[in-house]
């Protein structure tokens, strides 16, 4: 008999599965506060304003996350891979893997990354300390900025570990949210790889529902995988190396084509809907100017640890989309920057910036001459394209998108020993002689043949000044001309 | 380059991570860069325990892409805080102590993975004792021993990483 615990009370209608069951304890979380302020958060931030569709929450794409881990925690459960236990938790933590995210979602997530790293160089070098009192630096900084950590993790995992309505359902049902914590920000790690795989690595439940639900949601048709087929793939095996045997998630080799589809599925996914060239410029002048409120304390709070200090507090359930929107308006209407205000005139309107040049690369072992030296004037001489475009008023996108986490010479036992970064996130498959080995090392895999190659663009966008005229023919052709010199 | 990139240029530089080309280089960066964290200097990089100890992945990625270019930028009109340096100091200093039948990276792995378990035990639903946390690390890594364990925390005990028991 099915384990209280798992046993469903309650169905939700959703677009793209259908009904979602729910059970007891994740009906009593779903219900709390906090978890309806994902309602107010998009998951796409402002990829609405290029497919219109998009306009779905975290909240809903969490529902989507517990739906596929339901699926495939009872298809490892069927075949006595995992105990009731396991799929309780995975479940939790599938619901509230997005506890923590920001207004605007990811492009949020970079706000507070940026704004914390530059408080933090700020401390490190002496110079930049003496020189300081809020020097801002230049727009097209702030226009690029970008963060290198997921904190939104962290900050779920400190939601769910502090927030005391979650802890109290967590515990009444003899969880401990620590471990719920631990799973969905990975923490767990090697300590039980299947967990740590089920939720973070190439084929996880996370990104098995964007793909599918963010296609739906823009009308691409990118996401039609085979989900119930990827499903009862999927397997957990004991692995052995030298020392240590452990247990990993592994998908059966016979249905491989699936996986090279799913994979494929995510690479169009990213080229064509996250980073969309339209989008990139908009969420540029986003950035801009969310930073600008952060750093003039402009918003309800400035940094993760003020966020922290207030999850408890019922202000906090404002902490999304609508309020960002308010805060932004509220700073427009002081008109004490006229930066900003120009850049929210053109949100509000949506004039977007122009793309004045892209440059698309595809290759094997380094890019293109061009493209190493236009990324090192971005970086190390940005007051070239300032001068070319004739306004500090620009930013720039760097994407780099890969098909699978690994090189198609790189093997299991390699793996183990050298490459351990590489041991949760990338697919590995079993044959029926119970062999694992990594699906890229496969050489009659199309993932194997692709799995070198790294498809990199870098943009690079105005941000206009109104009544302001610009000849983008001849910005093209300068910063054509600055990297082929 | 951006104050982050400076920033983060001259703590490599400073804390001798030039090479990212060999897995013990990968290695040890990992791991100075997890004390250099755990001493209070936050550079963003979030830490999970992977087969090696504590590992960041988003470190792994910022290396790939920026260590090159950073071993060629002059950041000498830049100087680093005192109290930064003080700490990248005391980081760099542990290698001074290493036991003889360990190498550089070993003997950074086993610092670094010996303060992730005693700074995580109520993850790892085990009390801060060092026999207790001596349990786990042998489980994960039966490859160090108890004499080796002990000179761990005897460093990090005087590095003030540890500062109680």
């Amino acid at each position: 008999m099915l384990n209280s615990k798992l046993r469903p009370v309650k169905y939700i209608n959703d677009p793209v599965y259908g009904g979602i069951p729910i059970t007891q304890i994740e009906l009593e979380i779903i219900d709390t506060p906090i978890f309806q302020r994902l309602r107010g958060l998009k998951q796409l931030a402002h990829v609405n304003y290029v497919f219109p569709g998009a306009e779905h929450s975290r909240y809903v794409h969490s529902l989507g996350v517990l739906f596929i881990m339901g699926l495939m925690t009872e298809h490892l459960l069927k075949s006595e891979e995992i105990v009731e236990e396991d799929a309780v938790k995975m479940r939790i933590a599938a619901l509230l893997h997005d506890i923590g995210h920001y207004p605007l979602s990811h492009l949020g997530e970079t706000v507070y990354g940026y704004c914390k790293g530059n408080k933090t160089a700020t401390n490190i070098v002496e110079e930049f300390g003496e020189s300081e009192e809020n020097v801002q630096e230049p727009m097209y900084v702030l226009a690029s900025a970008y963060s290198k950590s997921a904190h939104h993790e962290q900050l779920g995992k400190y939601i769910v570990e502090n927030n005391q309505e979650i802890v109290t359902i967590l515990q009444k049902y003899n969880l401990d949210p620590c471990e719920i914590g631990d799973i969905f920000t990975g923490n767990i790690g090697s300590r039980n790889m299947v967990y740590s795989q089920l939720l973070h690595s190439s084929l996880d439940a996370d990104r098995l529902d964007y793909l599918l639900r963010d296609s739906y949601q823009t009308g691409v048709k990118y996401g039609l995988v085979d989900l119930q087929y990827l499903i009862r793939l999927l397997k957990v095996v004991k692995e052995k190396n030298d020392s240590t045997e452990r247990e990993v998630l592994v998908c059966n080799k016979k249905g491989q084509h699936v996986v090279e589809h799913f994979l494929m599925s995510r690479y169009f996914h990213y080229s064509q809907v996250v980073f969309h060239k339209t989008n990139a410029a908009f969420e540029g002048m986003i950035k801009a100017m969310y930073i600008k409120l952060i750093q003039k304390s402009k918003f309800m709070y400035n940094s993760l640890e003020e966020i922290k200090e207030n999850i408890n507090e019922y202000e906090f359930l404002n902490f999304n989309d609508a309020n960002l929107y308010v805060a932004l308006k509220s700073f427009y209407e002081e008109n004490v920057d006229s930066e900003f205000n120009s850049l929210y005139e053109s949100f509000i309107e949506r004039k977007r910036s122009k793309v004045v040049y892209e440059l698309k690369n595809l290759y094997e072992d380094s890019p293109t001459q061009e493209f190493a030296v236009l990324k090192r004037e971005l970086k190390k001489n940005p007051q070239s394209i300032t001068n070319i475009v004739g306004t500090p008023n620009w930013g720039y996108q760097v994407v780099p998108i890969q098909i699978e986490r690994i090189q198609s010479h790189y093997t299991l036992t390699e793996g183990n020993k050298d490459h351990e970064e590489e041991l949760r996130e990338a697919i590995k498959v079993v044959d029926e002689d119970g062999n694992i080995s990594y699906l890229a090392e496969d050489n009659l895999s199309l993932i194997n043949k692709l799995a070198n190659f790294k498809s990199e663009f870098i943009r690079i966008f105005v941000l206009e000044e109104r009544d302001k005229d610009y000849d983008y023919d001849k910005m093209n052709k300068d910063i054509a001309s600055l990297i082929s010199q | 380059m951006n104050k982050i990139e400076i920033a983060n240029g001259m703590i490599f530089q400073a804390l001798d991570i030039r090479n990212k080309d060999t897995f013990e280089a990968r290695l040890v960066c990992q791991k100075k860069i997890y004390l250099l964290q755990e001493s209070g200097i936050d550079l963003g990089y979030g830490y999970n325990w992977y087969i090696k100890g504590p590992y960041s992945p988003n470190l792994s990625t910022y290396i790939y892409n920026n260590l090159d270019d950073f071993m060629k930028t002059d950041f000498s009109n830049y100087h680093i805080s005192s109290n930064v340096t003080e700490k990248i100091n005391r980081i760099n200093s542990i290698e001074e102590s290493k036991p003889k039948d360990l190498n550089k990276s070993a003997w950074y792995e086993l610092v670094a993975s010996v303060l992730y378990i005693y700074k995580n035990h109520v993850s790892w639903r085990i009390s801060s004792s060092f026999d207790e946390v001596f349990s786990k690390l042998e489980q994960y890594k039966p490859q160090f021993n108890w004499e080796q364990f002990i000179e761990a925390v005897k460093v990090l005990k005087e590095k003030e990483f540890i500062t109680e028991g």
